[in-house]
């Protein structure tokens, strides 16, 4: 097997390479006490398997990243598992006198290499052709023209990796003495500036004078169409005014686009619950089918659409250039929270699904600024919070209640989004001042040309977030439900047996004989008296000051895998057979009273109580996988869980002692 | 004749980078394809005045102001 590594500056077209290469055959693969995710793939070419891995975008062996760190690491390592046997050089025909400056210092290395040159075809754009021809002759290299949208030069590419042989092209250092010279920087971390700069500089002077007759340069007489794009879109003013509207935009698309396909998800999944429950016998094992698995499934599959549309979006944004505009505009305003012109993006598709917004960090490069924007992404308003925040502005609030001409239930969903998002503001900036990081808190920004995207590369984005989503954080949602259901469906056999009794007695001294009413009694007895509800009991002391009872610590309990399972929770405890109706789940909440001090269970403290809880805690099992997923570590998740759940409490407790 | 950092230019001056007075900022810099004796245009500033919109030999780099003041040029 030939390992072939595929480098490149970041935005010099290697992704699309890589995707040309491998197809959907890739592998995410993670390296031991790495953090940085390096995508690999097996192919077979010409009788060859050739494992091919995409190397993060580096501009130089001097790193400035972890990504760009991993680069200089692996190709210093020859008992690393991705050590490259060929290299596959990626380089941008409108900034190839740059893009030669990381070539050089790895052809020094000695490794057999070939050049790509992709983005051939901006020559319009840009006024710069090269002649590839003569570009091979200076090199010394194999050189291929590449196109990405096209797949031109994919065999051409092929084949010379089949052929690739030992080089000897020099441009300061020979094989032994660059390797020295780089291990030496590498054990002092890099920290030694002053020879790093006289590589780049005289790699530089080396390459001008080579590529001099292979590149000729036509500038444009007029404004390039980026330049012209970027006086709008850059504008201080024009330019937030267009950021701002796209947002909307994509936060509309999300929530709007998404609709359909999730109903009909559950829907589907009604479906296929009601089927089985109707061609396999009454037994618990059915019940662990249809209602532990079906519906954590259901539960998972049904974020499809969001993750699918967002990820779809923003790499739509990525790949035409404009996200770099986005992070210019913002940057100034979110370094002022510890965040980066990138979390803006996370944070906006918070308010949809913190999942999507989550796995959107990674294109945040500064590692402190992507772990504070992932921890608080989730005190964004997520779509899941709704079906919650609907029913209980229901409860506590009359529907005629007017403040002027606004309707107060609407004013109340308003101040709930803008205070998560002031309260995740807030927690990055305190964030920010514990964290401490190594990495230099160096910005430059590369606002690269705009591109007409690749939509191949927007399929195979929206696939492996779409995948890794399912299969990664889908096996935790599934054993949480699994449990969940479990915790929720049996009771302590004397419980059981005494729940049962007070059913029957029940339905004797009422004469109840329909079947329907029966049937929702068993499941509000069951429930009542299931190791759930010894928890809610177990718990209740805790929760007491918060103002809330057995009955609410159980819809916190089995609401802690998905927040949108409290209003089911609380339908099956008031037994109301039909959980669409939120009106009549609010009606009935609000006419309970507590038996022991005779009055309302659901008072205006306990039910602001409550829309505090579940504003500010953390009650999404996916969104922990997701976040231990992408941090790599539990502590993060653990930690996050913690603090968003103490601080849940602490405002829970604070507004409910105001009202009271 | 007189040496000024690219943070004081205004918008649509340009002029020609001389040196960096911080090593670390001009490997970061140079990586990303702005040498020394390159000319620089300072074409807009983001909100609140940074970053910069800078090109640079057919490059265009956001820049913090801090980062700019250590860029001296002609």
């Amino acid at each position: 097997m030939k390992k072939v590594a595929l480098i490149g500056n970041p935005n010099a077209g290697k992704t699309s390479v890589f995707n040309r290469l491998t197809g959907l055959n890739q592998q995410t693969g993670n390296f031991t006490g790495v953090t940085v995710e390096v995508k690999t793939a097996e192919i077979t070419s010409n009788n060859e398997v050739l494992q091919i891995t995409d190397f993060p975008g580096t501009y130089s062996l001097f790193p400035n990243s972890a990504d760009e760190r991993l680069v200089s690491d692996i190709l210093l390592n020859p008992q690393h598992e991705v050590y490259p046997d060929v290299i596959c050089y990626i380089a941008g025909a409108p900034h190839l006198e740059r893009h030669l400056l990381l070539f050089s210092q790895i052809q020094d290395l000695g490794f057999p290499i070939i050049l790509g040159v992709s983005m051939l075809d901006t020559v319009l754009e840009t006024g710069i052709s090269v002649d590839l021809k003569k570009l091979a002759q200076v090199l010394k290299v194999p050189v291929i023209g590449l196109n990405g949208r096209t797949g031109e030069g994919k065999e051409e590419l092929l084949q010379a990796i089949n052929q690739a042989r030992t080089q000897q092209g020099k441009w300061l250092r020979n094989q032994d003495e660059q390797r020295l010279f780089l291990q030496n920087q590498a054990a002092q971390n890099f920290s030694q500036i002053r020879p790093q700069v006289d590589d780049v500089m005289q790699r530089y002077e080396k390459i001008r004078a080579k590529i001099e007759t292979s590149i000729k340069i036509n500038l444009p007489t007029r404004n390039s169409f980026t330049e012209k794009l970027d006086n709008i879109l850059t504008h201080p003013i024009a330019g937030l005014a267009c950021f701002i509207a796209l947002l909307l935009i994509v936060f509309q698309a999300v929530f709007s686009w998404s609709e359909v396909p999730m109903n009909l998800i559950e829907e589907a999944f009604v479906i296929t619950t009601v089927w089985f429950k109707s061609v396999l016998p009454a037994h618990p094992l059915t019940d662990l089918l249809t209602d532990g698995i079906l519906a954590g499934l259901s539960g998972i599959l049904v974020f499809i659409p969001q993750i699918a549309i967002l990820s779809a979006l923003i790499a739509l944004l990525e790949e035409s250039g404009y996200m770099a505009r986005a992070v210019f505009l913002t940057d100034n305003i979110m370094r002022r929270f510890g965040l980066n012109g990138r979390s803006l993006v996370s944070l906006i598709s918070g308010t949809a699904c913190a999942i999507p917004a989550i796995i959107a960090t990674r294109n945040i490069s500064n590692q402190k600024e992507r772990l504070i924007t992932i921890l608080v992404t989730p005190f964004m308003s997520c779509s899941a919070r709704i079906p919650v925040f609907t029913l209980l502005t229901s409860v506590a609030i009359p529907a005629e209640a007017y403040w002027g001409i606004f309707n107060v239930r609407g004013l109340v969903m308003l101040a709930l989004y803008l205070i998560g998002a002031t309260t995740a503001l807030v927690a990055s900036k305190i964030l920010s001042l514990i964290i401490k990081t190594n990495e230099k808190s160096m910005f430059m920004l590369e606002l690269p040309i705009y591109q007409y995207p690749h939509w191949r590369n927007i399929v195979f984005t929206v696939y492996d977030k779409v995948h890794a989503f399912t299969v990664e954080a889908g096996k935790i949602i599934l054993l949480v439900s699994i449990i969940l259901w479990v915790l929720a469906s049996f009771a302590p056999a004397e419980q059981e047996r005494a729940a049962a009794e007070k059913v029957s007695s029940y339905i004797i001294t009422n004469g109840i004989t329909d079947e329907n009413i029966i049937e929702q009694l068993t499941a509000t007895a069951t429930l009542e008296a299931s190791y759930a509800a010894q928890l809610g009991k177990f718990i209740e002391p805790s929760i007491a000051p918060l103002g809330f009872d057995w009955k609410i610590g159980i819809a916190l309990i089995t609401s802690f895998a998905a927040r949108e399972v409290f209003v089911a929770t609380m339908a099956t405890l008031y037994s109301i057979g039909n959980t669409d109706d939120t009106q009549k789940i609010a009606e009935k909440i609000t006419s309970e009273i507590n038996p022991r001090t005779g009055l309302p269970v659901f008072t205006l403290p306990v039910a602001f109580s409550l829309l505090t809880f579940y504003l500010f805690a953390l009650q999404c099992a996916s969104t922990l996988a997701v976040v231990k997923r992408e941090t790599k570590k539990w502590k993060w998740a653990v930690l996050q869980f913690l603090f968003m759940t103490g601080w849940a409490y602490l405002a829970s407790w604070i507004v409910y002692n105001v009202l009271k | 004749m007189n040496f000024r950092s690219l943070a004081d230019l205004k918008e649509g001056e340009m002029f020609v980078l001389q040196q960096f007075t911080d090593d670390a900022t001009a490997v970061s810099l140079m990586e990303l394809g702005c040498t020394p004796r390159s000319s620089l245009q300072v074409v807009r500033r983001a909100p609140l005045g940074c970053p910069l919109y800078v090109k640079v030999n057919q490059v265009i780099l956001g820049i913090r102001r801090e980062d700019a003041k250590k860029m001296i040029g002609i």
